[in-house]
Parts: C-alpha cells; structure tokens; sequence
C-alpha cells in the first residue's frame, strides 16, 4: 500500500518509541544523581525538551522518596507506551499487506488499550511524604484512560471485521 | 452444524471429478473442497444453482438437515 499518511504514522511512532527511550535513559540518571550522590546541576527543574512527558515545566518534588515515585512512575508510564507504540506499529506493518482484519491486530489493539489503562493508572495515582505524613491521592488524566478506552473498541471493531471476513472468505 | 452438505455423495453417483466439477462451477478446486467438507458458512444461490444443473439434481440431494 502506497499511503503516505500510513508511512507518516509509522516513522512518527518509531520517532516517540526513541523519544520515550531517551527519557527513560534521563530519568535513570536522574535518580542515579539523587540516590547515588552523583554531582548535580545546579537546577534540578525540568527544562522544556523533557516537557513533552514530564507534564510542564513542573519542578521536582522534594524528598527522596518523591522523587523516586516522580521518576519512577515516568519510567514505567514510558515503557507501557513504548510497548503500546510497538504493537500499533505491528498493525501498521499488517494494514500495509492488505491484511487489516486478522486475529493478531485484534490481540495488539487489545493490548494497546490495557497498556494504556494501566498507564492511566500510574500516571494518575498520587504518592507522597511530606512532613512524616503518606498520602495517597488520585488525580485521573483521562487521556489515556479515553485513549485506552477508544483502542479496546477498537479491538471489537477488528474482531467483528475478522468474522465477517472469514465468513465472505467461506462463502462458496 | 446441522446443515450436512452431501455434495461428494452426489458425485459419486454423477461420476464426476472434483477437478471437472469444479471448472464448471468456475471456482477453485480448493472452494469446492471447503464446500464438501462442510466447512463453508455460506452457499450463494448461483452457486447452487450452478451445481443443481450440473449434477441434475435438487437442492435437497445436496443439502440435508439433521438435528
């Protein structure tokens, strides 16, 4: 299939996949500094190239446990969206064969909208010390939830083109 | 599925081939395989009606219900 759009889509995805790697690679090295008394620069803030994930130009919270929450909760919301841009680029790839309606594009819409729910779930919860007090909020962004959501009807749509592709397939 | 295709049965009697019966239907020798091992979902009228003059029969040679 000659679709620009498609091929668009395809390179975007592998551009975020790497985007979301790097941060991971700069959240390790965060903590590291922080836990491992690594030298520091002299602003902790986050600057704007990290802004595309780290919600804003949001300072660090301080403490260490918050900030092993803050970055660890970065770390695995990027790994499930790295996970869940791998399986839309596997449907990429099927789409582009012709073969759209098929078993295993039902299985990675399925598995985008879980990855996506439960990065809603992280991102959302809230975790934090602060003057010998533990608090456990949850401040919902709905985004993924929706995008979760959106990619789990998705998956039905596939599943229903399945069946009726196999049925015209044996139509005799 | 309680549809039994006795497609192969009708055959025999005819004596015709598969290969034949097929190229007259002008489908593949694979559909009509899918046909006669009753894994079809669904037969189109035309087909039918291909195979009935063919093999000189009715529809209910070809097609039995059984619970």
């Amino acid at each position: 299939m000659d679709n620009k759009i498609l091929k668009l889509s395809y390179w975007v995805a592998r551009f975020l996949q790497v985007a979301y790697a790097v941060m991971i690679l700069f959240s390790l090295y965060f903590l590291m500094m922080v836990f491992l008394d690594l030298p520091r620069p002299a602003s902790m803030k986050l600057t704007s190239w990290l802004s595309l994930d780290l919600t804003g130009s949001e300072a660090l919270p301080q403490g260490q446990f918050n900030i092993l929450v803050f970055f660890l909760k970065i770390i695995a919301k990027n790994i499930l969206l790295i996970l869940a841009l791998e399986s839309l680029i596997k449907c990429f790839g099927s789409i582009k064969t012709y073969r759209a309606f098929q078993e295993t594009n039902t299985y990675q819409f399925k598995r985008i909208g879980k990855l996506l729910v439960y990065c809603f779930i992280i991102v959302s919860l809230d975790l934090s010390y602060e003057e010998e007090n533990f608090r456990i909020g949850f401040s919902p962004e709905l985004t993924y939830l929706l995008l979760g959501l959106l990619s789990l009807v998705i998956a039905e749509v596939f599943k229903e083109g399945n069946r009726l592709r196999e049925e015209n397939e044996l139509t005799i | 599925m309680s549809i039994i295709v006795n497609l192969d049965v009708m055959m025999a009697r005819r004596k015709m081939r598969s290969k034949d019966l097929a190229e007259k239907l002008g489908i593949t020798e694979a559909n009509l395989s899918i046909l006669k091992t009753g894994k079809a979902k669904a037969i189109r009228f035309s087909t039918l009606e291909a195979i009935c003059e063919i093999l000189e029969c009715q529809p209910g040679d070809i097609l039995e219900y059984q619970k």
